[in-house]
């Protein structure tokens, strides 16, 4: 499979410096990173690296300790409330509200965003029916596998027609058929001029869908390409052995 | 504020009472079971502090406000298990204010609440209750049950402020729900130092203002004006202290 496509130039997403402490413990440790718009940037680390820290800091969720981060020339700090009204976020778990059905939970987004009532019905029609999801979409999330839940969270993420998408970890818990499915609109997305970041602990879905890749640990960006730049660099065959190389090292180097 | 998303939230919450059994028991099957208890328990026994009326009729104003008193559980334990499945930290990525947030809990359990207290009412009219004040004092009493409400959810926030999970804030809501019930509710005027220990509690206002609606006091009588005066009051300083709280733990 290939998605890839050439992004543009301007920066969306700057990221300069930033730190983020829980007491003792650097969650995030001095990162710099610019993600350019249109760009599917994929952010690999193992456990506890930093990445959902991140993401955390770019929707808001955290303030950080130090440092600076801009999405589309807005300072996190300062003007979060326009950030929020551009960004969608695909939270690690599927946080959706179980006693509503799909489409309630999908179109209670698209109010929260203030879509327009008419914008609304269509946006959501459409959504669910490129998902193959609008049969599902009547019936209450409850009863909904796991990977169905995974799916109605990323569709909560994209009613709003975000101009940025953070998608944590989108496709965990999804069978390889639904996952196949749900790259495959990852990498629609891209058409559409979207900026995302992409977590993922597939290393396969970053390969194929990241424009390009950064490495974090220890919440640094230990390294940062294209894929196949990547794959050159550490003469590794696929990304998988990249990441295992670059960040057993630096266990290696830290014991 | 933006009124359509009030609006949305407001219906998620509604349709969470609706839809959720065990909410739906707390909020209607409780005071439905609670007022038919009492009638066969005390219908036929003369009331301590109404010359002329059985017990059960004395206790109906109280037993409305009891019934709103436990949506300091539900809303502390639905806050909880949103934090618990991650819905209040996705809600904060959206444009949504915590004010928009917590507003739309007032506003649903506001609805709920009057609607809890009345269902009481009629329950307690069908089986013989004869309540006065007329259409004036029905809205009168209304409003009185939603402060009482408005409260509620403030000790809710509370709850779920201190509370780690839904499971703790169901004990810890009683921390505020047992003194309600016990002294706002039953013993508010079974002797003076009842009566003083009641006036700490804000059912307590509602008890004795709709006791007097109800058993034909002027609507301008000065004690109503003063409870409701003293239970906005109340309603005002738990629920903007609640807000803050919750606000302070939950959103950036």
């Amino acid at each position: 499979m290939e998605y890839k496509r050439i992004p543009q130039a301007r920066n969306e997403i700057v990221i300069k410096d930033l730190v983020k402490d829980f007491g003792d413990v650097k969650a995030v440790n001095g990162l710099t990173l610019d993600i350019r718009k249109g760009e599917l940037f994929g952010l690999l680390g193992p456990n506890g690296a930093g990445k959902t820290t991140t993401i955390s800091i770019l929707c808001g969720l955290l303030a950080p300790s130090a440092g600076t981060a801009h999405i589309g020339g807005l300072d996190v700090t300062k003007d979060i409330s326009r950030i929020k009204e551009r960004i969608g976020v695909c939270p690690q778990e599927a946080a959706v509200f179980k006693f509503l059905t799909g489409k309630e939970n999908i179109e209670l987004f698209g109010n929260l965003h203030s879509m327009d009532k008419q914008v609304l019905r269509e946006r959501s029609t459409d959504l669910l029916s490129q998902a193959n999801f609008s049969e599902a979409a009547g019936r209450k999330a409850k009863g909904y596998s796991g990977g169905m839940l995974r799916q109605l969270n990323l569709l909560m993420a994209m009613i709003s027609d975000p101009e940025i998408v953070f998608l944590d970890e989108p496709t965990v818990g999804m069978d390889a058929r639904v996952r196949r499915r749900t790259w495959e609109y990852i990498a629609s997305l891209k058409d559409q001029d979207k900026t995302i970041v992409l977590t993922t602990h597939y290393i396969e879905e970053a390969e194929s869908l990241s424009d390009r890749v950064g490495i974090i640990d220890y919440g640094e960006l230990i390294d940062l390409g294209t894929p196949e730049g990547l794959m050159r660099k550490h003469e590794s065959k696929d990304l998988e052995e990249v990441f295992l190389k670059i960040t057993g090292r630096r266990i290696a180097e830290g014991s | 504020m933006k009124t359509q998303k009030m609006i949305a939230l407001v219906k998620v919450e509604l349709k969470k009472l609706y839809r959720d059994p065990t909410s739906l028991a707390v909020i209607l099957l409780m005071p439905v079971a609670l007022t038919v208890v009492f009638y066969f328990a005390l219908g036929n026994v003369p009331s301590w502090g109404l010359e002329g009326a059985s017990h059960f009729e004395f206790l109906v104003p109280g037993t409305m406000g009891y019934a709103v008193i436990y949506m300091i559980m539900l809303v502390a334990m639905g806050l909880c298990a949103y934090r618990e499945a991650g819905l209040l930290k996705r809600l904060e990525s959206t444009p949504t204010s915590p004010y928009e947030y917590m507003g739309s809990h007032i506003i649903a359990n506001l609805f709920v609440g009057v609607f809890q207290g009345l269902v009481v009412l009629l329950l307690s009219v069908i089986l013989g209750f004869r309540p006065q004040g007329g259409l004036p004092g029905l809205v009168l009493a209304s409003i009185f049950l939603g402060l009482l409400a408005v409260t509620s959810v403030g000790l809710g926030l509370i709850t779920a402020t201190i509370a780690k999970s839904s499971g703790a804030a169901s004990g810890l809501s009683m921390i505020f729900v047992i003194p309600m019930m016990i002294f706002g509710t039953f013993l508010a005027v079974f002797n003076e130092m009842t009566r003083t220990i009641a006036r700490f509690t804000p059912n307590y206002y509602v008890t004795d203002a709709l006791s007097l609606i109800f058993n034909g006091a002027s609507l301008s009588d000065r004690i109503i004006w003063q409870d409701l005066l003293i239970l906005t009051i109340i309603s005002l300083v738990v629920v903007v202290a609640g807000i803050q709280l919750f606000k302070k733990t939950e959103f950036r």
